[in-house]
């Protein structure tokens, strides 16, 4: 068959990136870099994880039909991610003008998960 | 394509594909669309993680705290390396070295188990500490003041919802390699036939990026957010 045979040596310095990303990303958390800290955090699995798909997945040689399916799975999550961020990371940043009784929208309401009734 | 050309064609050839080529790619693709369908099983959980850590941020931090950083890290370390021992099989199956294939097989086998009885571990530590959420659930220590129990039981929620999930894909990857490799073993694959090696390495690796991602997100959160 015609397959990408990748050498063994590229695994190898595949896996050596991904343990310094390892190192990186638990160093990373013991500082306080503030909101950064989770974007730096993120960033760092991105990369392992675009080094995984492409190496060790063999994504960077396969088909374009199964680059497009690789890529599908992600898109929809950033599409659903978008749309749900879009509503809860939003509520509240606007006063609605309230026709009646207190204005709807606080922080408080999205709270669900009030104290236990008593038993 | 007429029958009599697939006459001499590989054994492994079933008759709906016109040569090993197309199979092998057939299979590929169709692995990758059900692990686009994964992304989205587990991305639903990430996503409901993400709106609860942005409203409970230090209910959220207070349960990544009685995480065990080091125990985390070094599974990390155990999946990476099995990663690497998968990608090196299908190497050995592509150049047709079926000793090496098979040990590579049993050592992936021998890693996710490790990661397994690490994980069960801290599962029995978390539960030995009240950690389990429901009605025995309680926090004996906190280091933030003033944090709503029920709200970082909500983080043990997510943790165990995710992490235990991830543990029955390792289950299941586990009980896929155990056959591979006795078949890799009597020789079943060739360098023109190691589908099964390939497409089985392809939901590893899928599900070592999923603990890429939880471990940052459940065991990193910084104290000060």
């Amino acid at each position: 068959m015609s397959q990408h045979v990748i050498p063994p040596k590229t695994y190898y310095i595949i896996f050596a990136v991904l343990l310094v990303l390892l190192v990186l990303t638990v160093v990373a958390a013991e500082f306080d870099f503030g909101a950064a800290n989770l974007i730096i955090a993120m960033a760092i699995a991105g990369a392992k994880a675009v080094l995984i798909v492409l190496y060790f997945m063999h994504i960077r040689y396969s088909l374009p039909i199964v680059q497009i399916a690789a890529v599908t799975g992600v898109l929809w999550l950033v599409i659903a991610g978008t749309f749900t961020m879009a509503d809860y990371l939003t509520r509240g940043w606007i006063e609605l003008p309230a026709d009646e009784g207190p204005a709807p929208v606080q922080p408080e309401r999205v709270d669900r998960i009030g104290p236990r009734p008593p038993m | 394509m007429t029958v009599s050309s697939h006459r001499h064609a590989h054994p492994r050839l079933q008759h709906h594909f016109d040569d090993m080529e197309q199979q092998y790619q057939s299979a590929v693709l169709g692995m990758w669309i059900f692990l686009a369908t994964e992304v989205l099983f587990f991305g639903a959980l990430f996503l409901g993680y993400s709106v609860y850590r942005f409203w409970y941020p230090v209910e959220f931090a207070e349960g990544s705290h009685h995480m065990d950083v080091p125990l985390g890290t070094v599974n990390t370390a155990v999946l990476l390396v099995s990663s690497l021992t998968v990608a090196l099989s299908v190497h050995a199956a592509q150049v047709g070295k079926r000793k090496r294939l098979t040990m590579l097989l049993l050592a992936t086998i021998v890693l996710g188990l490790t990661f397994l009885g690490i994980k069960a571990y801290e599962y029995i530590d978390h539960i030995n500490h009240d950690l389990f959420p429901g009605p025995g659930f309680a926090l004996h220590e906190t280091y933030h003041e003033g944090v709503d129990p029920h709200k970082v039981e909500l983080f043990y929620c997510f943790y165990f919802g995710m992490t235990g999930l991830h543990a029955l894909h390792m289950v299941i990857g586990v009980g896929i390699f155990a056959v591979i490799a006795a078949r890799a073993w009597r020789g079943d694959y060739t360098p023109e036939y190691y589908t099964h090696v390939e497409i089985s390495g392809l939901y590893w690796h899928f599900v070592d990026i999923v603990w890429v991602f939880l471990f940052p997100l459940l065991y990193l959160i910084h104290p000060d957010l």
